[in-house]
């Protein structure tokens, strides 16, 4: 039975928070210290939950969490 | 698609060697204390084993050897073929198989040839070896796979010094017509060769994030490939042992692939990324009993510099494996 996939943006918000212990901030500017590993973790969840693989280059690109989420709904979408 | 068969080719015994040296990711001082609680947290890693400059990477490999033939009790003169691989030879010229020959007092009717192989290396030299050995008259090989992989790291390149780590390992092969077929699924794209590099007289650079994607991206449809050529499903996997990369990386693999964590061995949190040593190296570390022992199936996967990826599945039983060796 397929599980239909929760594609709201506060489920999304709640799966980059539950990574960082409720740290992360929506903005990416906010973010204290932006790491490398920090933006891994968000591609790797990004992966496993939305089937989506984001680039470095696509994810420099992005202002905030919004922004994002609009990314992965939008590949998802193709 | 590059797939290799290899019927008859039985791995009689894995072995492996590290420096003494430990280094410790807790005692990086470039790092915040918060930073280095994530970087351990994502790599997975905690100490690694580093090389003094006395230490190459032929060291490393001959004492690998040298234990594992003595352990054997093989006649060294039967052995037909070495193939060493390494991206950190003792030496740009000769190619160090050429030493290690020499050095391990193997006749001279054994070819010997390096391969300049990362982290697939193990794969790679594996299919090499088997596939020699299982078309041709050759009955016994020698594999050396490993890296001084420290000796060409910038000291202050936070992309790479936490991560790489220094091993040499050694795989005994031989032909024996009772052992099961071992099929390989090899991948290539040059295209990606600056994700991980080494220009001349420098020291090697890594773009984590390319990597990272090249790993999500390619290892999946890699490994599931030759799960279905060779007819095993996960479930009769007994173990799947992956290059390790860093922990964020090898879980997000082996969720995408299902396979039970149970089944996924890790030496990351000691040894980090030894390079093309890493599989070999978690066997012996990990499964050494277990393989000495039993009969197993085993998928194996490398992934990395070159870009270049493989994997394989091999079926060990009463494989030889003495216990690891620390060198200073």
């Amino acid at each position: 039975m397929l599980v239909q996939m929760d594609q709201s943006f506060s489920f999304f918000q709640s799966l980059i928070q539950a990574q960082f212990e409720g740290t992360f901030a929506n903005s990416f500017d906010k973010v204290s210290e932006w790491t490398s590993m920090q933006s891994l973790i968000v591609v790797s969840t990004i992966d496993e939950h939305y089937d989506v693989l984001v680039s470095h280059e696509t994810m420099k690109k992005m202002q905030d969490l919004e922004s994002l989420h609009a990314h992965i709904l939008q590949q998802r979408s193709n | 698609m590059a797939f290799l068969r290899a019927p008859h080719v039985r791995i009689a015994g894995i072995s492996a060697a590290v420096p003494k040296q430990v280094s410790s990711n807790h005692e990086l001082t470039a790092l915040s204390t918060e930073s280095k609680e994530l970087l351990i947290q994502t790599t997975g890693i905690k100490t690694r084993r580093i090389a003094p400059s006395s230490i190459t990477t032929s060291d490393l490999c001959f004492a690998a050897a040298d234990k594992l033939l003595n352990d054997l009790n093989w006649d060294r003169n039967e052995i037909e073929v070495l193939i060493l691989v390494t991206q950190t030879p003792d030496q740009p010229i000769p190619g160090s198989s050429m030493l290690l020959q020499n050095h391990l007092g193997l006749p001279k009717t054994c070819m010997a040839m390096d391969l300049n192989q990362g982290c697939a290396g193990y794969v790679y030299g594996l299919a090499t070896m088997m596939g020699l050995i299982a078309t041709s008259e050759l009955k016994k090989g020698l594999l050396l796979v490993g890296d001084t992989i420290t000796h060409v790291l910038e000291k202050d390149d936070l992309s790479t010094i936490p991560i790489f780590s220094d091993a040499g390992t050694a795989t005994a092969l031989e032909f024996d017509l009772s052992v099961k077929e071992s099929l390989f699924n090899l991948q290539t794209d040059g295209e990606g060769c600056d994700a991980i590099h080494q220009k001349k007289g420098e020291s090697m650079k890594m773009n984590g994030h390319a990597v990272f994607h090249f790993g999500l991206k390619e290892v999946v449809p890699n490994v599931n490939a030759t799960l279905e050529k060779a007819g095993v499903s996960i479930d009769e996997l007994d173990y799947a042992v992956f290059h390790q990369a860093n922990l964020l990386l090898n879980e997000s693999i082996r969720k995408k692939l299902k396979i039970p964590a149970e089944k996924v061995p890790y030496t990351l949190a000691e040894f980090g990324n030894t390079s093309c040593a890493t599989i070999p190296f978690t066997l012996v570390k990990s499964l050494r009993t277990e393989l000495e022992n039993t009969s197993k199936t085993c998928l194996i996967s490398g992934f990395g510099v070159g870009l270049s990826w493989g994997s394989g599945i091999l079926h060990l039983s009463n494989c030889v494996c003495p216990e690891l060796i620390e060198m200073e």
